[in-house]
């Protein structure tokens, strides 16, 4: 059971995460095709003409030029993906079979507003060939005839692509003569014609990369996000193999009397150690496949979840698919097969290398055990500090974070018995206050350290992973709360709906602007302008702002001094921290933004703290911009109400204004915003619950087995207190009281350890990922939780063997031996 | 010659499908489609018919006759290097329009937005090595994609072009100018002979349904001396090409399933052309007929009855089709009987429509004289 759990564990997360990483790469192929290169325009787009040429004077047979933009229809965000249907090499959509043998396709080229779906995007619509769908891009809305429906050799790759001729893709996206890109197949010759030829066109904002460079500069995006997965995921192997070890320890101390007796009538060393390996092995055998199967079911359910959050934090991912990677699988059974021998070995060793009498004496093990505590509490601390030691160097990397959490793991482990030990002894100190009852329980659990201490320590860390995960959590969530509070410095926003991956969203209509200048009650108005721009970093978000009211949105990290002065005058610009930190730039350091004519060197000024995005944010003063774009748009209004109006009076007139213009404008208060704000980011965060739930569930079956295993055996000593005057009752409580005891140690031993391992995740995980700093927030409630979880799961599990020793009859239990 | 799009609805939808199933390693599903299934009969009567016999003008009808539903220029030649090493090749463009009549602009209309599409075949058959290779291309005619015009005649698919002269009436020489990954043709082509208006003064009736016909002429004996490239080699070759010119709405009847075509060029400077279409039982159908050009241009019509066509060798193709590659032709009335044998077996042109397409060339039966070269074209089978 223990083994199944703990090998589930490491699937599941491993296959989710796999199966993300998959799903991304997918979705970059189906939009990309098997084009090695790409040529693109910055997010101004790519004229029509460029793609005649490039066919007709170099003749490059394999170019597909591209458009799509990103829809919604029926409440689902779909991909909208302009396709060549009649030039036959330029489309590498593989695999794909129409299943709709009608003339009604010739539609698809001939007719405006048409399309094409893959089966199980239709399905996903409820939509049927020659029906209709009603299509929103941008707030406009588009009726779409569905003209085919085909199925694919790998139909995850289409889902939630709707298919457009180009000359339809174009009309509904309003990107007449224009294309998103170009992708290339080139050949080494045609590359090295295609460069020459490019530098002679007369167009600074053409850049040719290739595919890989363009990938990559997708997938750093969501690495952050992965990352944080992938150290899940080694937690849960750790997690997983502590409670495997843990499980099998207790499976070959509990028999060790049994082993002496075959010692004693003959059976080598070697025929013993081999046999529990044997047994070890069957046992680890049954427990993986167990735990690949429920490893299987879970991954499923957190595949879902990871998708959730990809496509709040980064980008729509349409595919859905969960790909059952023989790798993670392998993964699962290496851990827990391997695990499973090298736990079982320790305690085999131990047991064929005593002698034969001595190991049917509990009395010995525990001696030896005792002696050596010290020198494990030692060997413990110095791990512990060498853990911590190792995670504070700078610029740690994943897997040496996760080597200093192991190590710091292994330490507390160690730790704990003599811990135990220690607080039991003070607490047996004030034996002439107690009652025996008190007694017997203290004893009872310092006595049989070998085993209590291990389920303790299994039981803590299993706690501590959920006070290391919550606190980073809370520590994060407080931060962004604080940090939203700062940035929403207005009353009421007014921006354009719509979000798009690669394009600029247009501006407010200006009409609208110039009325709610004219609105009573508006202290100032603070107006921005957010678009994509080409840097040599890739494609960053701009903020291009105006302060008429002094900005407190800013919260500055570091800036360059009479920054604020520096920054009116337009010379230089400011840039978010994960930014700065992902791209080392420092303060006057200079960035080269592509402007409509040419790239420019921006002066950083200052660093600001920023939550909405990891991949970074810019930000310059409105007549900076303004002498560089040949822009007058506004993408955002920040009002500011005067200090007599009434918020929702002036909201309201306000969504009056907005209701007049076709566009969708969105109208909301600073507290709205703050809230759907907070609302994705536990969003995001749900896996991490959803982890954090598991490892309490692990915890649970940890100190179930071994509290279970623990308290049978002692079925002899039980029978003697039976015997000697102990009510059922008495047994069943002194029983389960221990346990809640020992649950209650744990959890307390967990809370320092938990602590640690947030410091190291937040230090690891969000700093070094995200490049986001993070304050750090020790949460009473995250602490008393986790105490309450130990206790009760501890209380509980030991309600069955209290219900079984309790009923027991006494005198066979005594004759024994 | 006989065009391969008659009728256009189901091509297209091929098309599409074949498009959306693009880059299929074994062939799309569509290609085991028999030609005679994409030339139906039931015409989309909102195109222009050939109903009746027109003056044929140059360069005029050098150009598109974009009102009909389909249209070809169809070039065919044998030519050799200095050396004598023979190679023949063939370059197609099709021009195929979706829909009849100009559909209703709209507001915002994107400029891919078209109802024409064109279509080109490029082969090389290299006799010596016994190879044939060949290519495809397939695009939209928008954005200065491809085309066809009239002055100068200019018909281009991307960077596969023919181009004629400017200011004259048939603007020899042409330029053709043909490239693919792996080879390429530059060739200069002029006539020495007349027009040959096929059929009833150019008026090619396919079957006696009104309106199954085409309009059709031939450039008989064009002089062709360039550059042919093939893999790693550069050859500079002289020889002499064929055009064929056709253009209409529909043509096939529902019982004919195919064609076999043969351009032949004598050594003696006279052409015969002939095609013989094959009803659903395999017989000629009546409507087969073909023409003689003697040196100085004079056509004499061919009639069924004059000819007689005997398949006498069989090739199979990696699809289980099998194709007659090798020709018994008696032509009584003129003295004729020649064999006519394909130069290389697989001239297989596995493209959007299949069909074998190859050089060939003739001997007299009797004396095993070579007499001349030629191409051979066969469909349906």
């Amino acid at each position: 059971m223990g083994i199944m759990l703990g090998v589930s564990i490491i699937v599941a997360v491993d296959l989710a995460n796999s199966s993300a990483q998959r799903a991304f790469t997918l979705s970059l192929n189906t939009l990309t095709g098997h084009a090695n290169h790409q040529l693109t325009a910055g997010p101004q787009g790519i004229n029509e003409s460029l793609y005649a040429q490039l066919r007709l004077e170099l003749g490059l047979q394999n170019t597909r030029a591209s458009v799509s933009d990103q829809v919604s229809v029926a409440g689902h965000t779909l991909t909208l993906l302009g396709i060549d249907a009649i030039t036959g090499n330029s489309q590498r959509l593989q695999g794909f079979q129409m299943t709709t043998d009608n003339s009604s396709l010739l539609d698809f080229i001939l007719s405006p507003n048409t399309a094409i779906l893959s089966e199980r995007t239709a399905r996903m619509l409820k939509v049927m060939p020659g029906q209709s769908l009603t299509l929103n891009h941008r707030s406009k809305l588009h009726q779409i005839k569905v003209v085919g429906i085909f199925t694919s050799d790998n139909p995850a790759a289409s889902v939630g692509l709707i298919f457009c001729d180009m000359a339809s893709a174009q009309e509904i996206l309003g990107r007449l003569g224009q294309l998103d890109h170009i992708n290339l197949t080139l050949t080494p010759g045609q590359l090295a014609v295609l460069k020459t030829w490019l530098t002679k066109q007369d167009h600074p904002q053409l850049k040719l990369i290739t595919s890989q460079q363009k990938n990559d500069a997708i997938k750093k995006m969501s690495k952050a996000f992965h990352t944080n997965l992938t150290a899940m995921s080694l937690l849960a192997v750790l997690v997983g193999a502590l409670l495997i070890y843990n499980c099998m320890t207790f499976s070959v101390l509990q028999r060790r009397r049994t082993l002496g007796i075959l010692r004693n009538l003959g059976v080598s060393k070697t025929e013993i150690f081999s046999l529990i390996l044997f047994e070890a092995l069957c046992l680890g055998v049954l427990g993986t496949l167990g735990g690949l199967l429920l490893g299987l079911l879970m991954g499923q359910g957190l595949l879902r979840l990871v998708l959730q959050t990809v496509n709040d934090l980064y980008f729509i991912l349409h595919v859905s698919e969960y790909f059952i990677s023989s790798w993670s699988l392998l993964k699962g059974a290496a851990v827990g097969l391997l695990v499973t021998v090298m736990a079982a070995s320790i305690p085999a060793w131990e047991a064929t290398h005593t002698q034969p009498i001595g190991v049917m004496q509990r009395a010995l093990l525990e001696k030896s055990i005792n002696s050596n505590l010290p020198k494990l509490f030692l060997m413990g601390l110095a791990l512990i500090g060498l853990g911590l030691l190792l995670a504070k160097y700078p610029d740690v990397t994943l897997w040496q974070g996760f080597f200093s959490l192991s190590l710091l793991v292994l330490g507390f482990t160690l730790c704990v018995p003599q811990t135990v030990l220690w607080i039991l002894s003070r607490l047996l100190l004030l034996t002439p206050y107690l009652t025996n009852m008190a007694r017997l329980i203290l004893r009872g659990i310092t006595a049989g350290i070998s085993r209590t201490g291990l389920a303790m320590a299994a039981l803590a860390l299993a706690i501590a992973v959920t006070i290391g995960v919550g606190i980073m959590v809370e520590s994060f969530r407080v931060t962004v709360a604080s940090w939203l509070d700062q940035t929403l410095s207005g009353d009421i926003y007014v921006s354009t709906a719509g979000r798009s991956s690669r394009r600029n969203n247009p501006g407010l209509p200006s009409s609208l602007v110039a009325d709610i200048q004219q609105l009573p009650g508006i202290a100032a108005i603070n107006t921005s302008r957010m678009l994509k721009v080409e840097t040599q970093f890739g494609l960053i978000r701009l903020m291009a702002i105006t302060s008429a009211h002094e900005p407190k949105g800013f919260n500055i990290k570091h800036s360059v001094t009479d920054f604020r002065r520096k920054f009116k005058q337009g010379k230089g610009i400011l840039i978010s921290e994960p930014m700065a930190y992902h791209q080392k730039i420092q303060l006057n350091d200079s960035i080269k933004i592509q402007t409509p004519s040419g790239e420019k060197p921006f002066i950083v000024l200052g660093i600001f703290y920023d939550y909405t995005s990891s991949q970074g944010l810019m930000a310059m003063h409105r007549n900076l911009y303004e002498q560089n774009w040949p822009d007058t748009q506004i993408s955002v209004l920040s009002i500011y109400r005067q200090h007599d109006t009434e918020q929702a009076t002036l909201l309201k007139a306000i969504r009056e204004l907005a209701s007049h213009h076709p566009m969708a404008i969105v109208v909301r208060s600073s507290k709205e915003i703050r809230q759907a704000s907070l609302i994705i980011f536990d969003r995001t965060f749900t896996i991490t619950q959803v982890l954090r739930l598991l490892a309490i569930a692990v915890a649970f079956m940890g100190i179930l087995s071994a509290l279970m295993a623990l308290q049978m055996e002692r079925k002899k000593e039980f029978a003697t207190l039976r015997a000697i005057g102990m009510t059922q009752g008495e047994l069943r409580f002194m029983i389960i009281a221990q346990s809640m005891l020992m649950g209650l140690l744990a959890g307390l031993m967990a809370i320092p350890l938990g602590m640690l391992m947030s410091n190291i995740l937040i230090e690891v995980i969000n700093v070094r990922s995200f490049g986001w700093s993070m304050q750090q927030i020790y949460p009473f409630s995250v602490m008393w939780q986790a105490l309450l979880i130990s206790t009760s799961a501890a209380g509980l599990a030991g309600i069955y063997p209290a219900i079984k020793s309790a009923n027991a009859v006494i005198a066979p239990a005594l004759r024994e031996e | 010659m006989i065009d391969k799009f008659k009728h256009c609805q189901r091509p297209i939808v091929t098309l599409l499908l074949i498009l959306a199933s693009t880059a299929c390693s074994p062939p799309p599903p569509v290609s085991h489609l028999l030609v005679s299934d994409i030339l139906g009969n039931n015409a989309n009567q909102e195109f222009r018919q050939v109903l009746e016999k027109r003056a044929l003008v140059f360069p005029k009808d050098h150009g598109p006759h974009p009102e009909y539903k389909n249209e070809w220029w169809y070039l065919t030649g044998n030519v050799h290097d200095e050396n004598g090493r023979q190679f023949g090749y063939q370059v197609t463009f099709f021009r195929i329009a979706l829909t009849a009549g100009t559909a209703n602009p709209i507001a915002h209309q994107s400029a891919w937005r078209t109802q024409q599409v064109w279509m080109a075949h490029f082969a090389i058959t290299d006799i010596k090595k016994q190879h044939h290779v060949h290519g495809q291309r397939i695009v939209r005619q928008a954005l200065n994609l491809a085309g066809a015009s009239t002055e100068p005649v200019k018909i281009w698919l991307e960077n596969w072009q023919l181009i004629g002269q400017k200011d004259s009436q048939h603007g020899f020489p042409w330029q053709l100018s043909v490239q693919d990954e792996q080879m390429s043709v530059n060739f200069s082509l002029a006539s020495h002979k007349p027009v040959v208006l096929q059929g009833d003064e150019g008026l090619s009736q396919k079957s006696p349904a009104f309106g199954n016909a085409s309009y059709y002429y031939s450039l008989s004996r064009l002089q062709t001396q360039g550059r042919l490239n093939i893999g790693e080699h550069s050859y500079q070759v002289t020889g002499t090409s064929w055009l064929d010119r056709e253009w209409g709405s529909s043509q096939l009847s529902d019982n004919q399933v195919g064609w076999d075509w043969f351009s032949i060029q004598l050594h003696d400077h006279q052409e015969l052309m002939y095609y013989q279409l094959r009803t659903k039982d395999g017989q000629a159908h009546p409507s087969s007929q073909g023409k003689w050009i003697n040196q100085t241009g004079m056509t004499q019509s061919i009639r069924p009855s004059d000819i007689q066509l005997t398949p006498l060798a069989w090739w199979t193709a990696e699809d289980g089709k099998k194709f007659p590659i090798k020709w018994r032709l008696k032509y009584p009335s003129n003295n004729s009987d020649w064999v006519i044998e394909a130069q290389v077996a697989d001239q297989y042109m596995t493209t959007l429509v299949r069909y074998w397409e190859g050089t060939v060339t003739i001997v007299d039966a009797h004396t095993g004289q070579t007499l001349g070269v030629g191409y051979l074209e066969m469909t349906g089978y």
